[in-house]
């Protein structure tokens, strides 16, 4: 009954659950989902991450490549966070090149990091203008249900939690690399930033 | 605490003849074009049959980035509340932006420059809209002009406000501060708009003047 109500007057629905400071779901108002997260899930990616806050489901991974810091900051590695809003996460997505969406995020994401430095960059860096580590965390929306931007948010960060490189002998005078895959050494996040999505129902109830 | 200081604002209304409305904005040292065309013929993609879709175009002097993206949607999202969107189902409102100078203020002077636009062409409007940047430099003072040395800036606050009622329709910022910096940031930005939204006015009715 209450689903063919809910169809029918979607407004009356909500605002009846409101008026008793109540959400349809059982929660109060300053109650978040039932948050799950799973590290390291991804085997094969240098470091991985799940996270579900209630249906919405976005998953993390990062794969480390070695490459040449940029000139302008000889002493700085790259973090590179990439949002896909694939089709299967929700019906109003399309396949085909990013959206305009899904564009956003990312900016979102790489400003969030920016901002709050919770990483580091020169930590990423192994030897001055020659050697440095590129991450690239890919992040993947399995489920599009709401607080998009908590869950890649907590994604992105356990992710980084979870990353561990490989040590590098690097001898600059014969531009030798050898990666030495059994010492392996966590990144250091130093801060956990953290996004909370609120939304304004009727100008008077935060939901 | 605050330098009283506000960058110069200086507006050509109608600069392009075969857009509905155009202006072009110089906010201190930065300056935008913005073109408005619209209601007009909808792609069928983003058709929306209870009201316009609004959609937005931002073109940097460099090349394209997701930057551009970023900024498009904070845009969208402003022209969305502000226009009367309802009026003119199954059509479409483009708000085109191009980047001619950057100062520092980009943002600000790119929502600045819309409602202007906005204005010239004659869209339906709810209310007009206004941006201010404040920055506040690494020796905890705010200022609305931009620090000489980029490094210098430890946040940005940019916020835009609703000329009839003053609500915050959007906020966009940089860098890392407190709560007490950014409520302080807010009252600030919020008394700059009152000036802002005067400017708007006067450069409307000069224009209508000058076209008398």
């Amino acid at each position: 009954m209450a689903e063919v109500y809910k169809s029918l007057n979607p407004l009356k629905y909500y605002r009846d659950y409101y008026s008793h400071d109540i959400r349809p779901d059982g929660r109060e108002f300053s109650d978040i989902r039932p948050t799950i997260i799973n590290v390291g899930s991804i085997k094969t990616a240098d470091g991985s991450a799940i996270v579900k806050i209630g249906k919405t489901c976005v998953t993390c991974g990062v794969k480390a490549e070695l490459c040449q810091p940029k000139p302008s900051m000889p002493d700085q590695g790259f973090l590179v966070p990439n949002v896909e809003l694939p089709p299967l996460c929700y019906s109003k997505f399309k396949s085909g090149p990013p959206s305009d969406q899904a564009q956003t995020l990312t900016q979102l994401l790489a400003d969030i990091i920016e901002n709050s430095k919770c990483v580091n960059l020169e930590d990423l860096c192994i030897l001055s203008d020659k050697l440095c580590w590129c991450l690239y965390a890919d992040l993947i929306c399995i489920n599009y249900d709401g607080s998009i931007v908590d869950a890649c948010l907590i994604a992105l960060i356990a992710c980084l939690k979870s990353v561990t490189l490989p040590q590098i002998d690097y001898n600059p005078a014969l531009e030798v690399k050898q990666v030495n895959l059994q010492i392996r050494r966590p990144l250091k996040v130093n801060f956990t930033p953290v996004a909370v999505t609120f939304a304004i129902f009727d100008e008077l109830n935060i939901y | 605490m605050a330098s009283s200081e506000f960058p110069q604002l200086k507006c050509e209304l109608g600069v392009l003849s075969k857009s509905d409305g155009s202006a072009a904005l110089a906010e201190g040292e930065s300056v935008m074009l913005a073109s408005v065309c619209g209601p007009i013929e909808v792609k069928l993609q983003k058709l929306l049959t209870d009201k316009t879709s609004v959609e937005c175009c931002y073109r940097s002097k460099a090349a394209e980035g997701i930057q551009d993206r970023f900024r498009e949607t904070i845009l969208k999202n402003i022209c969305e509340t502000a226009l009367m969107a309802s009026l003119h189902p199954r059509s479409s409102i483009l708000v085109n932006l191009q980047e001619m100078q950057n100062g520092g203020q980009l943002l600000s002077c790119a929502v600045n420059a819309a409602c202007l636009a906005c204005l010239n062409a004659g869209v339906d409007m709810k209310f007009t809209f206004a941006a201010v940047s404040c920055f506040l430099n690494k020796f905890e003072e705010f200022s609305f002009v931009p620090p000489i040395n980029e490094n210098e800036v430890k946040a940005l606050f940019v916020l835009v406000f609703n000329s009839t009622t003053g609500s915050i329709i959007a906020s966009h910022t940089e860098g890392s501060f407190t709560t007490e910096q950014f409520q302080h940031g807010l009252k600030l930005c919020r008394e700059q708009s009152q000036f802002v939204f005067k400017f708007f006015k006067e450069s409307v009715i000069n224009f209508d003047k000058d076209i008398e």
